[in-house]
């Protein structure tokens, strides 16, 4: 399955499954970051770590480690 | 009194909110026994005497934060009449979601949705009717910054309306799992004081003052219910409730919500793609650091001048005056002792009012949450994250804000460590003396051996870092660093200015005392027994343990020895010690002339001049030194006796290390002990003992070897 993580500028995708502890998964969530919510991934920082994404109206940022914990699904340009 | 609770998301604006509504009455204070800060405000609105609440900005209601856990106390422990709900309008979606689990609670509410008049620009249309029926609350469209809707919020605020219940539509299973929740609710006594709903919800979400009160109660069925519902979903039953809250929004989002092609984030996104891109966005971010730490000193030095001798030369002088007859030892405690403290006190405050201002700034537009997100990188290796960069760059400038700033960590174990490692960074004080030794011992590499003092500070500073991570000395749990990204805005100014001041007289509140009793102990050791520093208590206890100082080359001059301890009362002290204990005779006394209008009038030049001064010195970005400190010829020739032989540069360098590296002044002492108590400054002073004897000696014996050689 692929991840969130090294993904294109702009790409945008559908998030299909968490692998994260209860605690982590909720503040995704308060985020709106969720299984079936679509993320546009924005940048990486300078140093390449963290990752910078869209969801909704909102710029989240979180680590590479993490990115790679959250699976997703390419969706049609 | 009628208690008004204003609750919302970060970044919605509420404190603007508040201000607006209450015409700049916003107070800042602390929550008790933690570092977040409360505001408030009191007014009266249509005779009644109302106080409105700002509790911190939090995303649920059953997070584990530290702004999560005041904003839940107080709502569900405490009495209040009105939650008033601030909603970013731009960004229903997840505004919604802390709107919906607040209706659960069945209090009286008003939603009010803020930034309404950036919906224009986007050409998005809200329909507030729809939206009103959906939460059964009254929904009023305001916007904080053109005061729109804000005389009708206030009158709303006052007016008790109608409560209407609140029913929440989740999915089958789980509006099965909720009936069968209420009934038992219904028949058992609660462990709070919520409505049954309220109680159902939290049960569900699992937070644990009501999950576990229900445990010893008949709640097998339904247990067993949850636990089939969560291996048909594949997920716990806290988490499958907050989704379906979310879907439900989703859902209904369309009817009440008409959204154009525009977006919210098409200003920030290309901002960004300058402040944050991969080549310049580091570059960019060092160069704002330094305009800022530039910008803050140019801006405040003449003013911290001008409060320096106006205490000394104003103040000083004339109680001087009139303690004339005095004993000689009284004379000089109010003036030296307690003019003289109360003066180095004040000459922070001018400094401090600058930098917050300036960061209060930085993070009220956004641009702060980036700077965790461009240093991130580097910070991860100590176990941090990016956002203790940025208080370590103050430390630069001065480390009493820096430890301060701290507080914008979440976790409090890397607000420790962070505060550990800032004191190393070489602050502004530290300077003069560097200035000074390095001109006398190093006339022609000054500037090289300048900078390497800083480095030095700085590689100390991501040791102990290193170290402390290795150790697992504050045991730092990697929490998974999410950060929002918010939207720039333009900061309200008058709120940044309200935060800035209430921040400066808070501190000195607590530092006043220990502050100037530590001056006040270091004054009678350096006056007693006979009224002259080179035989005072501090020049015989330096002399008596000067050799101790030998293995790091300046304990042969107990004069360098005995300015250590002044150098706790401020680092810049050292230069003023060393001009009294060698008996620089650079000053001519003048007649003093006694005219106390004259000299009034002459401090009012002098404040005009500061304020010039201030101006000039921030359109050249303190570049150009206008007030170039006129090189103390007397004072270099006695400090070039104090280290002689073919070791001299080296224990001067030796000398400058511990200056640099050693316990830091009473100021930053004081911060330490009002942020994180007794201990843990204790700590700091321990480590900033050992570090800098260790570095020194190291320093020395090695250059000595190298020099040897050569």
């Amino acid at each position: 399955m692929e991840s969130l993580f090294g993904l294109n500028k702009g790409e945008k995708v559908k998030v299909i499954k968490i692998d994260l502890d209860r605690e982590t998964k909720e503040r995704l969530l308060a985020l709106g970051l969720y299984v079936g919510c679509e993320v546009i991934f924005e940048r990486s920082a300078p140093l390449k770590d963290p990752q910078e994404y869209l969801v909704n109206a909102q710029f989240i940022s979180i680590r590479k480690e993490l990115a790679k914990k959250i699976f997703i699904e390419r969706l049609d340009k | 009194m009628v208690n008004i609770a204003f609750v919302g998301n970060p970044n919605v604006g509420k404190s603007a909110l508040i201000n607006a509504i209450s015409k700049s009455n916003l107070k800042v204070g602390n929550w008790p026994g933690v570092t977040v800060e409360k505001k408030s405000a009191n007014m009266l609105i249509n005779n009644t005497n109302v106080e409105l609440i700002d509790l911190p900005g939090v995303y649920s209601l059953v997070g584990h934060t530290i702004e999560e856990g005041i904003t839940r106390d107080f709502l569900f422990e405490t009495e209040y009449d009105l939650i008033v709900n601030v909603v970013d309008v731009t960004d229903l979606e997840r505004n919604l979601n802390l709107t919906l689990s607040l209706r659960e609670l069945q209090k009286p509410m008003i939603v009010v949705l803020n930034f309404y008049d950036e919906l224009e620009r986007l050409d998005y249309v809200v329909d507030l009717s729809t939206l009103q029926e959906f939460l059964k609350c009254p929904v009023i469209a305001v916007s904080a910054k053109t005061k729109l809707g804000i005389s009708d919020l206030k009158n709303m605020l006052v007016l008790s309306g109608e409560l209407e219940s609140f029913d929440m539509n989740y999915s089958e299973a789980i509006n099965k799992l909720v009936k069968d929740l209420l009934y038992v609710v219904s028949k058992n006594s609660k462990p709070m004081n919520l409505s049954d709903q309220k109680i159902v919800m939290l049960y569900l979400e699992k937070y644990s003052k009501v999950y576990d009160y229900y445990q010893q109660l008949d709640v097998d069925l339904i247990n067993n219910e949850i636990i089939a519902l969560e291996d048909q979903m594949q997920e716990e039953i806290d988490y499958i409730v907050q989704q379906s809250r979310y879907q439900t929004i989703v859902c209904k989002l369309p009817k009440f919500l008409k959204k154009s092609e525009k977006t919210r984030i098409a200003f920030t996104r290309k901002v960004d793609n300058v402040l944050l891109h991969p080549i310049i966005g580091l570059p960019l971010f060092v160069l704002l650091s330094i305009f800022m730490v530039n910008f803050v000193f140019a801006f405040s030095a003449p003013y911290v001048d001008f409060v320096d001798q106006f205490m000394n030369e104003f103040i000083g002088k004339y109680v001087a005056i009139s303690l004339s007859s005095a004993p000689e030892f009284i004379q000089s405690m109010v003036v030296d002792g307690i003019i003289g403290g109360i003066g180095a006190v004040l000459t922070f405050v001018p400094l401090m009012m600058v930098l917050y201002l300036f960061m209060g700034f930085v993070e009220e537009s956004g641009y702060m949450a980036r700077t965790a997100f461009l240093l991130d990188r580097v910070m991860k290796r100590f176990g941090l994250n990016g956002k203790s960069f940025v208080s370590m760059v103050l430390g630069f400038g001065c480390t009493v804000p820096a430890i301060l700033s701290t507080r914008t960590l979440e976790d409090p174990k890397a607000r420790k460590l962070t505060a550990l490692m800032i004191p190393f960074m070489s602050c502004g004080a530290r300077l003069p003396v560097y200035v000074l030794f390095a001109g006398v011992f190093f006339p022609n590499n000054a500037g090289v051996v300048i900078v390497s003092l800083y480095l030095i500070g700085i590689s100390i500073a991501l040791i102990i870092g290193l170290i402390s991570k290795k150790l697992n000395l504050f045991s730092l749990t990697e929490k998974a660093l999410i950060i929002e990204l918010p939207p720039y805005r333009m900061p309200d100014l008058k709120v940044v200015l309200k935060s800035a001041m209430s921040r400066v007289q808070s501190y000195f509140k607590k530092a006043f005392t220990l502050i100037f009793a530590v001056l006040f102990i270091l004054w009678g050791l350096s006056y007693f027994p006979n009224g002259d520093v080179s035989d005072s208590y501090i020049a015989r206890g330096a002399q008596q343990v000067s050799f101790a100082f030998e293995p790091a080359g300046f304990g042969e001059s107990w004069q360098a020895v005995a300015a250590i301890p002044g150098s706790i009362a401020a680092k810049e002290v050292v230069v003023g010690f060393l001009g009294q204990v060698l008996e620089v005779s650079d000053q001519v006394v003048e007649e003093e002339n006694i005219d106390f209008i004259a000299d009034l009038a002459e401090q009012g030049t002098l404040l005009v001049n500061a304020i010039v001064q201030s101006f000039k010195g921030v359109l050249t970005l303190g570049l150009i030194d206008t007030d170039a400190e006129p090189v103390n010829n007397a004072l270099q020739t006695s400090v070039s006796q104090l280290f002689t032989g073919p070791y001299k540069a080296l224990s001067a360098f030796s000398f400058m290390v511990f200056i640099l590296l050693s316990v830091p002044c009473v100021a930053t002492l004081s911060a330490l002990k009002s942020e994180f108590g007794n201990r843990f400054m204790m700590l700091v002073i321990t480590v900033m003992l050992i570090v800098p004897y260790t570095v020194s000696v190291l320093i020395f014996q090695i250059g000595k070897l190298i020099v040897d050689i050569i």
